[in-house]
């Protein structure tokens, strides 16, 4: 899993630095568009999560700004 | 038959009248600018002995022009229950002052000790206003405050977005900077000094201390094909002035026996900065779209941490989904990180025995259903299962600590409800 993985964002990285296009038409987006399809950290759902996870875990950062406040508890 | 060709034609007349009504109201900004689309959360969290809490957030956007809006938002948590205070357990009772100075708790024999008078509320208020300059150009400026009775925290964010002209690439650049704030209950404590006995002076430095935060990210997120997206992103954090927990302690045990015989309160760096890596892709097949995201924090404080992240979200129905999801995180210890001290070590420098800066890992496991957005409105609720496990006999126990569980788990059941709608 981890190689695929790793192999896609590379794929990701190299098609970035070379400014390459999917070549995709219009009618062809569709499924990009589906709500499952979008990279939306900051969604209400999404920022609750990640300020229960600011208080227990000592990450931040990565896909977005971490939690608020004091995370005393 | 000649009525029936003048019935449709009628229909077909009506038909191509309304569509092309339609196509002229379409932009109806007038409409669209009384508008809001509205997004509401509550999760609702309880970790087993530990703390309950409620977190509700409502946040809703109006177009201000075309090209505009603005973003006013509210969060609001409730916490309460019995927060771990970084004393290690012992084989004996154990009786600890609360942070005021004016009361006490105790832990049983074995018990972890637990600060039973914990509560804690926050408001957060946020604004943002977001406009596009160009087809391709879209920027964000927003500002925050939150608010708790002993801590508050005032920040402003910008957040830039570029498409290349095909829209296959998104690159992404964003900043906020933040200062913090911290009141505590009693003051803050003098870093190292013994905790007292309940009604005698504590020593306490100051009424209040503050930080620092300034956070960036920069991201692309880039199309790989008719249904595969992925995204980079790199983020650094960089914090300056006071870190510690003010209602953390460390137990300083005896070094050939274990057991307590002190406890002082920690202190930790005046610094820290994180920088952090993240790489996520989703691939959508027949029948459902795999989400797959992994993180990699380090820091200079020697915490080094991973998350994978996966979601699977079926699509087999147009108006329901189900969407399972595994979350695994792992993170190591920092430098200063001790789950007590013995008599005969040296006590300076930065000290904590405070867990979330322990090694350890965490699982989540949970399942959303959900109902895809029809005419903006949707709905979802989540259950997950959070369980935090570490060492609980780790190598520096001494005496009568390698009897005891010195990493008490944590394990909380999350309840998440979103729904969205246009107001």
């Amino acid at each position: 899993m981890l190689k695929v993985h790793a192999r896609v964002v590379l794929s990701a990285a190299l098609c970035v630095l070379t400014a390459c296009s999917s070549g995709l038409s219009p009618w062809q987006r569709g499924h990009l568009a589906e709500e499952a399809m979008q990279f939306d950290a900051e969604r209400a759902g999404a920022r609750l999560e990640r300020q229960y996870y600011f208080s227990r875990e000592a990450a931040r950062g990565g896909q977005s700004f971490g939690g608020t406040g004091c995370g005393c508890n | 038959m000649r009525l029936q060709l003048s019935i449709r034609r009628r229909r077909v007349t009506t038909a191509l009248a309304s569509a092309s009504g339609a196509l002229l109201a379409s932009p109806a900004p007038v409409t669209a600018a009384h508008e809001w689309d509205v997004e509401a959360a509550s999760l609702i969290f309880t970790e087993f002995e530990k703390v309950s809490g409620t977190e509700l957030t409502l946040s809703g956007r109006t177009p201000l022009s075309t090209d505009s809006g603005l973003t006013l938002g509210a969060v609001l948590d409730v916490l309460i229950g019995a927060s771990p205070n970084g004393a290690t357990p012992s084989d004996v009772p154990q009786t600890f002052t609360t942070p005021s100075g004016f009361d006490s708790y105790r832990a049983g024999a074995g018990e972890e000790p637990l600060d039973d008078t914990y509560q804690d509320n926050r408001l957060e208020l946020s604004a943002a206003w977001d406009r596009r300059y160009t087809r391709t150009l879209n920027g964000l400026f927003g500002g925050r405050v939150s608010m708790e009775f002993d801590y508050m925290s005032i920040g402003a964010n910008t957040r830039w977005g570029i498409d290349n002209d095909s829209r296959d690439t998104l690159w992404s650049v964003a900043g906020a900077v933040s200062h913090d704030r911290i009141h505590p209950v009693g003051g803050i404590p003098v870093p190292l000094a013994s905790m007292q006995p309940q009604d005698t002076p504590q020593p306490r430095a100051s009424a209040a201390k503050t930080k620092n935060v300034l956070d960036a990210l920069f991201g692309v997120s880039q199309v790989l094909g008719a249904r595969t997206v992925a995204q980079f992103n790199y983020s650094q954090t960089y914090s300056d002035g006071y870190h510690a927990d003010p209602y953390k302690l460390v137990s300083v045990v005896a070094a050939g026996t274990g057991r307590t015989l002190d406890y002082v309160y920690e202190q930790r760096p005046e610094k820290r900065t994180v920088h952090g890596v993240f790489s996520g892709v989703k691939h959508r097949f027949d029948e459902l779209v795999l989400d797959l995201g992994a993180r990699y924090t380090t820091d200079d404080w020697g915490v080094t941490s991973t998350t994978l992240d996966l979601r699977v979200r079926s699509t087999a129905s147009d108006r329901t989904f189900w969407e399972p999801h595994l979350r695994w995180y792992t993170q190591s210890a920092a430098d200063f990180f001790r789950q007590s001290i013995t008599d005969v070590a040296p006590l300076r420098g930065a000290l904590s025995a405070d867990r979330r800066l322990a090694a350890f890992d965490a699982v989540t496991l949970g399942v959303k259903y959900g109902e895809n957005a029809v005419e903006g409105e949707a709905f979802a609720v989540s259950v997950e299962y959070y369980h935090q496990f570490g060492d609980d006999s780790p190598a520096d126990a001494v005496g009568v600590q390698r009897g005891l569980d010195l990493f008490p788990e944590t394990r909380a059941i999350l309840v998440l409800v979103t729904n969205s709608f246009v107001w």
